[in-house]
């Protein structure tokens, strides 16, 4: 580890606000290779992934995305297995390579991509964990039509619904059921497969009005029926009368507990509010 | 005091989402009546800062990353209230003038 990371962390973070950028970069390289030097790969990974960001906001992409290359090779040899950050740096190194009009380099770390969300599936798969699973596999199937394969996408694109039923099949708790509903109708949604769409977005509202009955208003967060609502344009005619109903008394119960909460905000309402 | 700030932030944070499931329900004029109330408590949090010494380019670096998400937020209220008369074009202004010192980096 480096000795002054945090003074090194707080000089950069000025040198960034300041706009100094080269500073901020040269200040950061010699951090990456004192790191790597005493073999601490972990924060040479660190401190080159910040470099990375640094050659973005510079726009020189290619020193961008040779840094992120650089930077899945140091996390790999420190040993991580962190599946987020590695696919984040892949996906990042080969929009870069993109933006320097580098398309063959862009698409080979596509495969490492590939390569990394199978893994993850797997790994995924043998803990159990279906969800995360069924989702690593879209990615896989998303990486696949980036990479113009039709074929292996349609391939994995049904794989990997039909682990996201699966999925939903195996679950026992219903808010996570309805959760669990959007997804595959949002997946259906994409592919232009209306009628199924329709149904999973049917039933997930279906398990999530079943889901709340048991809680309090006070728990249902404000964000939670935001994504509701956005759902409800995809429901049929019926369906979305009879929800919008139940939102709109939900919203009201809200409003009550809120305005509860307002003590020492009175003076600042509106003449006439919801 | 730090309490009812807690407070204060999750209401306008509630009002502004709760604006937003209005106006997605078609119900613009309730809609734009809970923005404006979410916007005032976000201002009203900002101004409980002291930002005088945010007009000094020195003191630049001061500005932390709560305050910059209030100013943004009770920016984009605003805005979404879709109601703009002088006062609140007034408002609008001071909080942009704010919003230019916000580093990128923030």
């Amino acid at each position: 580890m480096y000795r002054n990371e945090d003074d090194i962390e707080k000089t950069v973070d000025i040198l960034l606000r300041l706009k100094r950028i080269p500073d901020a970069v040269s200040l950061l390289i010699d951090a990456e290779k004192l790191c790597e030097e005493s073999g601490d790969y972990k924060g040479a990974a660190k401190y080159l992934d910040m470099i990375a960001r640094c050659y973005i906001f510079m726009e020189d992409y290619i020193s961008a995305a040779e840094a992120y290359e650089k930077t899945y090779e140091l996390i790999k040899r420190a040993g991580e297995k962190n599946y987020e950050t590695l696919e984040r740096i892949c996906k990042t190194a080969s929009k870069c390579y993109l933006y320097a009009g580098m398309e063959e380099k862009a698409k080979f770390i596509l495969l490492n991509s590939v390569m990394l969300y199978k893994e993850e599936m797997e790994d995924r798969l043998a803990k159990n964990r279906i969800v995360s699973a069924a989702k690593a596999l879209m990615n896989v199937a998303k990486t696949y039509m980036k990479l113009n394969e039709e074929e292996k996408f349609d391939e994995t694109w049904q794989k990997a619904i039909n682990l996201h039923i699966q999925a939903l099949n195996e679950e026992n708790d219903l808010y996570k059921k309805a959760f669990l509903s959007f997804t595959i109708a949002k997946h259906y949604e994409n592919r232009g497969k209306t009628d199924e769409s329709l149904n999973y977005y049917g039933m997930g509202f279906e398990y999530y009005f079943k889901a709340i009955k048991k809680i309090k208003i006070e728990e249902i967060e404000m964000k939670e029926l935001k994504a509701i609502i956005e759902h409800l344009d995809k429901l049929e005619e019926k369906k979305k009368k009879k929800y919008r109903k139940k939102i709109e008394s939900l919203l009201s119960q809200k409003w009550k507990k809120c305005k509860k909460l307002k003590l020492s905000t009175a003076n600042l309402l509106p003449t006439f509010v919801y | 005091m730090q309490k009812t700030k807690i407070i204060d932030s999750k209401l306008a944070s509630d009002i502004c989402i709760l604006a937003d499931c209005l106006e997605l329900l078609g119900k613009q004029k309730d809609a734009r009546n809970l923005y404006i109330f979410g916007a005032r408590i976000y201002e009203r949090l900002i101004f409980d800062y002291d930002v005088s010494h945010l007009c000094d380019d020195a003191n630049l670096m001061a500005i932390d990353a709560l305050l910059a998400q209030h100013i943004i937020r009770a920016t984009i209220s605003y805005l979404s209230s879709k109601y703009y008369t002088g006062e609140l074009l007034g408002k609008l202004g001071k909080l942009l003038s704010l919003s230019q010192k916000i580093s990128l980096f923030t």
